[in-house]
Order: C-alpha cells, then structure tokens, then sequence
C-alpha cells in the first residue's frame, strides 16, 4: 500500500485547481448561452443560469434552411478536405523520404522556398478567380490550405524513421512505389497521419476566412462564417456608430452576449467532441517527426 | 566532377528564382497593383467602345429599344432577407423597360463589404456600380487609387434630373481636384446631435416640460436628481457633457474637427485653432466640472468609463436619456432601434460637413464596360418612385401593404428589407408607421437649411503628419474616459498635463500643417 503523503495531497490539489481553473470558463460559455439577456445585464454572468433561457438559440438558429446548409457544406469540406490533404501531403513525403530519388534535396529545397515567400492578398485573389476561376466554388473552399509545406516536412521525419530495408525488401518482391505506399507506409504512419489530420481538421472546420474573401453564394458559406460574420458586423455597427444613417443599426439585431456565448457553443462544440478521440493519438504523435530513430 | 555540375545547377536555380523575383516587383504596372503609382484617377479607361452607343438627346432620354441590351453588376449594403429573388425580378422588368439593362443586385452585409470590395476594386474586377462611404470602402481612398470613374459629364448628359436634385453645397462635397467621382444619394445628409429620453419615464415624473425645454446640460441635472432619487435602477445619463457637441448653435462658434481625436478646429475663416488654449480650454474644464459633479451624484453607469459598449443596457432601456443624431422622425426611428418610445429633444444645430454627406454614394467603378447605362440606371435610382420603393420595400401585397398613398405598413414574417439611402433618393421611400406623412419634406428642408461646414469639399491628407497624428489620437485616448466621464477630482491638473503632453507630441506641427493645406485649398476656390 502506497502511504499517502502531504506531498501527494499538495500534487493532487494543484492539479484539480488546474483542471477546475480550465473547465470553469466553458461551463460560463454554456451557461451564459442559456441565459437571458437581461439577466446577463442586471447579474452579470453567473455559472449556473438564473433562467434557462433559449432565446440566444433562436436567434442563432433563426435561419434553419442556411445553418443546415451551412453545417453541410462545412461537414463537407472538413471530411473530404482533410482527406486529400493528408494523402497529397503523404505522397509529396514518401517521394521525398526515398534516398533511391535523385532529385529529392532540389525539390525539398523548393518546397523549403515557398515557406519563405509569399504573393500576397491581391495577387492570390487575382489568380483564383481570374485565372482558376475558383472565386465563388466549392473548390476554393476545398483547395485553400489544402497543402502546408510545414506539415509534410513534419511527415518525412516521420517516414524516413521508417526503416529503408523493409521498402527495399518489398522491391525486391516485386511490388510498385505505389504499392510499397499503399501497404507498407500509409498503416505505418498513422499516429503521424492522425496528428497532422486533426491539425488540418482545425484548420477546415475553422476556416472562415476563405469565404469571407472568395464567396458571395450564400449555399456556399461554412458554418464558422456564418457566425464569424454577425461577430464583424457587430464589430462595424459599434465602430462606426457615429457615422451610420441611425436606420442601419436595427438593435434588435446587435448580439448581446448570449448571443455571443451561443454562437462560441455552436462553433466549438462539435470539436469538443472529436478531440477526445484524437487523444491517444496525439500524445504519441506530438514527438512526431521530432527525433530521428 | 559531380561536385562541379551540382554547383552549375544550384547556382542556375537561384539566379532563375532571383530573376523571377525581380520581374514579379517590376510587374506592377498595369492596374492591378494596389500600390498604384497614379495619384491621379485614370480617365483615360473610361471605354471608348462604349461611345458607340446609341446617342441620347439633349434632355438625356433615351428610348429603350434603341439601345443595346447590358448587363450591369452592382454592389451595396444591404442583406439578403427576404424573397430577394422575387424582388430583383421585378425590379429588372422595369428597368429593362426603361434602359434595356439587367442588374444584378448584390447585396452586402457591412463585414463582407468591407473585406471583399477592397479586394474587387484592386483586383480590377468587372463592376459597374458600387456604395461608398466615408467610413467604409472609403471614397477618398478609392478616388486616389484610380478605383471610381469621373463622373462629370455622365451625370450632366444622363442624369440631369438627379443633378437638379442635388444642391450645389452637396456636389461641392464630392469632388475631388475639382471632379466628381461619385453621386450623393440623398438622404438626411446633415447631423445635428440629439437627446432621447424615455417617454414613460418623463411622463411617470411629469417633466415633460422641463425636459423639452432644455438648453444646457446644467439644466439636466435638477431633473437627473429627481431620477435619481426614485429611480434607483437606473442611469441617468450614457454620454458626457460635451459644451463643442451639444450646445453650440451658431455659426460664429462653430468650429469643424478634421481629426476626431485630435483637439484642433477650423473655423468659418479657414483659420486653425488649438482647442486646447483660451476659451476653448475654459469650455471643455467646465464640461469636465459638471461631469464630475454628474460622476459624485451617481448619474453615469458605474462601468461608463472602462467599457464603451453599452448597447445592452441601452437596449434595456436602463439608461433615461440616451443620444443620437437628431432627424425628422428619430423618435420612430428610435422605437424601432431600441424598443421603446422617447422624448426627442435637438440640441446644438443642424451641420452638413463632408462626412455627413459622405455617408452615402453611389459611384461607378472604372472597369465598367458600360458607365453611361450605369448612370441611367443611378437617374432612375433617384426619380423612379416605384423602382426605389420596390427595392427597398419589396412587393406590395406580399411584403408590405398599402395604408395610404404613400404609406404602406410591412406585412410578411421575414419582408425583404433593402436600404433607400445605399441604393438611391431616400426622399422617395414610403413612409412607415410612426414615421410623420412629411417626414421626407422636412428633411429635405433641414438639410437645405443645415449649416454648412467650412471645410466643406476640402480632404486632409494627414501623410506629412501621420506620426503627430497617432500620437496625439494615443494622448487623446488616453485621458478621454478619465476626464469625461468625471472620475477624478483632479480633474483641472490632469487637463493640464494632457495638455502638456499634446505640446510634446506635435501639436503645433500639426497645426501648421493643418493650415497649410487649408490656405492651399483657399486658393483654388
């Protein structure tokens, strides 16, 4: 029997500060969505609501039609996206991790570049939709971010870890590059494919600046700028107040806080959720690509 | 000799991509660089294609069937509620009828035209029309940037109507280098500030008469004490006493602010004065005396001088007297906006300044392919009565309902909502109710009798004295919330010390620049 020391009671009690300092916000975040804003004006936030109070909801959700598109076209992106993503990114590794390739240091060395440099706002908006005509498309929101030079470094770490000579003994059997990836690195690599996958996961399902810039169909925007949008344009009403015709500022539409609250939930909730899942991955995954051997 | 040929080819790479490096900086050129070297707009891009056209009579009609059909791309502020398809529809059956053109309406939330004209405009995007402002996809910026086309001579040739319609003051207020890049919409364009009290509140204690007869904000402060007294809930007050804001009426005291923040003004000689010396600093420690007094006795929300936003409280209707800017018709206005009826009391006068009528244009983008159909369709945006009212209404019977000739009451769940002043003549918009049957007359009357601005047409270009302005904006914020929202007793030594800080800062640098460019300006009027 382990003797319970002072030394573990202080352990464990910093330790439970630590977690109540870190779950007691979110539990203000859900509590202040429930409640009613006048509620919030007279008593200021309160971890348990005075009043349950659905209100915040209702105004989030006024528009069932363009949330439940919204929310579809973001599954979309955040499930297909990823997916390319991490593929793409995998292969551009694999070639790279392959000493027999001749050309890999120049390539690597490009790639290296383009995380040196970059267009610009204005000519990147140019070429999309001049050029690619991708302005207003679900391909924009799919391309956009597809690849970050980054990750795929982080990737061919983790792949040159993986010993040569069993690539070799499968050429040796006869088997294509392709099927050496397919076989041999892809069920190799997953705490690697599982990390940076989530990290690209945050990155779709959280994007809202792409629409912002590059959509104005309104079947097309993702959820996060749906809700990102009443944020700025609240943002602009406030700023500008003085300046404003008085009839452009319909107060009933300036979100108050609860409104606020909600729209944090309803962006960060399904999140909230996966992440726990992602869990064991990650914690290996997070030396991913960082020693070698 | 491997090492030798690895050498050529590393070192060929590194001069092509420093070579391509090289042309991508020099590229600019044309029109899509954002840092377009052209101070001047290019009006040499106007199409000369479009001259071809068909040739309109001197009155600026033109019969629809002669002219070829096109299709326009518009911008504005607005939102997509509503049946907004249905609208649009309708909308273009008329003006195909009356110019042989279809728009394609687009509709824009404050956020999205913030953030995507600016890349449109730079990115030479076909457009032919677009909202302007001064506090949004700012005109002047555009102007300079070469993004609006000069508008002269179309609107003397296509929009004759609109021209007439437009006081010359008005016209003065957009020109640039003495050229009209974009075409006021009309709309209330003067401000004047006002107070509004709560009806219920002022009818609970009868101070009806008190409270409308009010001249200065010392004569608030009996009144705020019987509030105080029995309304403990409540705030008395959301803004400070502001002797420049509120209490000047005549045209001898009034002195214009180019920069906000900055505490120097332009009187009607075109003279700059340091509001920070004389008289001016004897009025503003009076204003902080009363906000003090007003601070001791309780009259300002607790949080006034550390949180900015008080919407929410306002909404509440917590606070007895709130302020905004004073039209004909703010006290429907105001039920709408906040929710609750209110006494509307003007205070100050009535001023037009370029900001004020900045706050609404129409211009037409210089990658238009069809600028003079454009500016019919801004002529019929300010005298067609039933093509404005359908795209700010909506469609009789299904978004609204008429209650008499020219008030019509809005009838469907979720109405298509457009904005008369980011598309054309607010003056031909019907009236809603609570709104007064002449609302639209006596606003046209105020802005004709509205006090002019003395900086009226006149742009400064803060470049020479960018850092003096940021810092002294920095000293302004700084002692802003603490000296007008009364917190400290020390309030005269604090004044002094800002003050003395503003000195330090540049101010003086700033004035003279100020008037330099002011005497400039003289000269070419």
């Amino acid at each position: 029997m382990h003797k319970r020391s002072l030394g573990d009671l202080a352990i464990h009690s910093y330790f439970i500060i630590l977690c109540v300092l870190f779950t007691l916000p979110i539990v203000a975040v859900v509590s202040v969505s429930l409640s009613s804003e006048a509620d919030i004006v007279n008593w200021g936030y309160k971890l348990i609501p005075r009043t349950i109070d659905f209100s915040a909801y209702q105004y989030v959700f006024a528009d069932p039609g363009q949330i439940l598109n919204s929310y579809i076209v973001t599954l979309f992106t955040s499930i297909v996206g990823p997916t390319i993503s991490v593929f793409i990114m995998l292969m551009f590794a694999y070639v790279l991790s392959r000493k027999i390739f001749k050309y890999r240091n120049a390539i690597a060395f490009i790639a290296f570049f383009t995380m040196l440099f970059n267009g610009g706002l204005i000519p990147k908006y140019i070429l999309v939709t001049q050029y690619l005509h991708l302005g207003n498309t679900l391909g924009i929101l799919l391309v956009n971010g597809l690849v970050t030079v980054w990750y795929m470094f982080i990737l061919r770490t983790f792949i040159q870890q993986i010993p040569e000579e069993i690539m070799e003994s499968a050429m040796i059997d006869g088997a294509s590059e392709f099927r050496i990836f397919l076989s041999l690195v892809v069920p190799l690599s997953k705490p690697a494919i599982a990390t940076i996958g989530l990290f690209i996961l945050l990155h779709y399902w959280n994007d809202w600046m792409t629409p912002l810039i590059y959509v104005t169909d309104h079947k097309l925007y993702t959820l996060q700028y749906l809700l990102q949008r009443i944020l700025l344009d609240l943002q602009e009403y406030t700023n500008n107040m003085n300046n404003l015709p008085s009839d452009m500022l319909d107060s009933s539409k300036i979100p108050g806080e609860t409104i606020r609250m909600a729209l944090a939930v309803v962006s960060a909730g399904p999140m909230l959720f996966i992440m726990p899942f992602f869990q064991k991955y990650f914690v290996r995954g997070l030396t991913v690509g960082s020693v070698k051997g | 000799m491997v090492q030798k040929g690895k050498k050529l080819r590393y070192s060929l790479f590194v001069f092509v991509v420093a070579f391509s490096m090289l042309l991508a900086g020099c590229g600019g050129g044309n029109n899509d660089s954002k840092e377009s070297a052209s101070s001047a707009p290019e009006t040499s891009k106007a199409p000369a294609a479009s001259d071809a056209q068909a040739s309109p009579s001197a009155s600026g009609q033109t019969d629809a069937s002669q002219l070829k059909p096109v299709k326009l791309i518009w911008y504005y502020l607005g939102t997509e509620d509503g049946d907004t398809e249905a609208v649009f529809a309708a909308a273009n059956k008329i003006i195909q009828s009356k110019i042989n053109a279809t728009v394609e309406f687009h509709p824009m939330s404050n956020a999205d035209f913030k953030a995507k004209m600016p890349l449109k405009a730079a990115s030479g995007e076909k457009f032919d029309l677009t909202y302007t402002a001064d506090y949004i996809f700012t005109y002047l910026d555009n102007v300079t940037k070469g993004a609006f086309l000069p508008l002269d001579d179309l609107i003397d040739q296509y929009a004759p109507k609109t021209k007439e319609l437009i006081a010359d003051d008005i016209w003065d207020a957009v020109k640039v280098n003495g050229k009209k890049y974009a075409v006021p919409n009309t709309q209330v364009q003067n401000r004047q500030s006002g107070f509004l009290f709560k009806k219920d509140i002022v009818d609970k204690y009868n101070l009806k008469d008190q409270v409308l007869a009010m001249k200065k904000m010392e004569d608030l402060t009996p009144i705020f004490e019987v509030i105080k007294k029995n309304e403990p809930g409540m705030f008395e007050i959301a803004v400070p006493p502001n002797y420049r804001k509120y209490e000047v009426t005549t045209k001898e005291d009034y002195v214009e602010q180019p920069v906000l923040k900055v505490p120097v003004g332009v009187d009607y000689d075109l003279k700059v004065i340091n509001l920070a010396e004389g008289k001016y600093k004897e009025e503003k420690l009076n204003d902080y005396k009363l906000s003090r007094e007003w601070a001791e006795k309780g009259f300002f929300h607790p949080d006034a001088a550390l949180k900015e936003d008080m919407n929410a409280i306002k909404k509440e209707g917590k606070f007895f007297v709130i302020e905004d800017n004073f039209k004909p018709g703010v006290e429907a206005d105001s039920k709408q906006k906040w929710g609750y009826d209110v006494y509307g009391v003007p205070l100050g006068q009535a001023v037009l300044s370029t900001g004020s009528i900045s706050a609404a244009l129409t211009a037409i983008s210089r990658t238009s392919e069809n600028p003079e159909r454009a500016m019919m369709l801004i002529e019929l945006m300010n005298t067609d009565k039933e093509l404005l009212n359908l795209l700010t209404f909506g469609i009789e019977g299904v978004d609204y309902k008429k209650t008499g000739d020219d008030s019509i009451e809005v009838i469907a769940e979720k109405p298509y909502a457009g904005k008369a002043w980011a598309m054309g003549n607010q003056f031909l918009a019907y009236t809603l109710p609570g709104q007064d049957p002449d609302v639209w007359e006596q606003t046209a009357e105020k802005n004709k009798t509205a006090l002019p601005s003395p900086t009226i047409g006149f742009s400064f270009d803060p470049t020479p004295v960018k850092t003096e302005i940021a810092n002294l904006t920095a000293i302004t914020e700084k002692y802003r919330l603490i000296l007008t929202f009364g917190t400290s007793a020390d309030y005269a030594k604090i004044f002094d010390q800002e003050i003395k800080e503003y000195q330090e800062a540049g101010l003086q640098k700033y004035m003279d620049e100020l008037q330099k460019q002011l005497d400039a300006w003289k000269a070419t009027k």
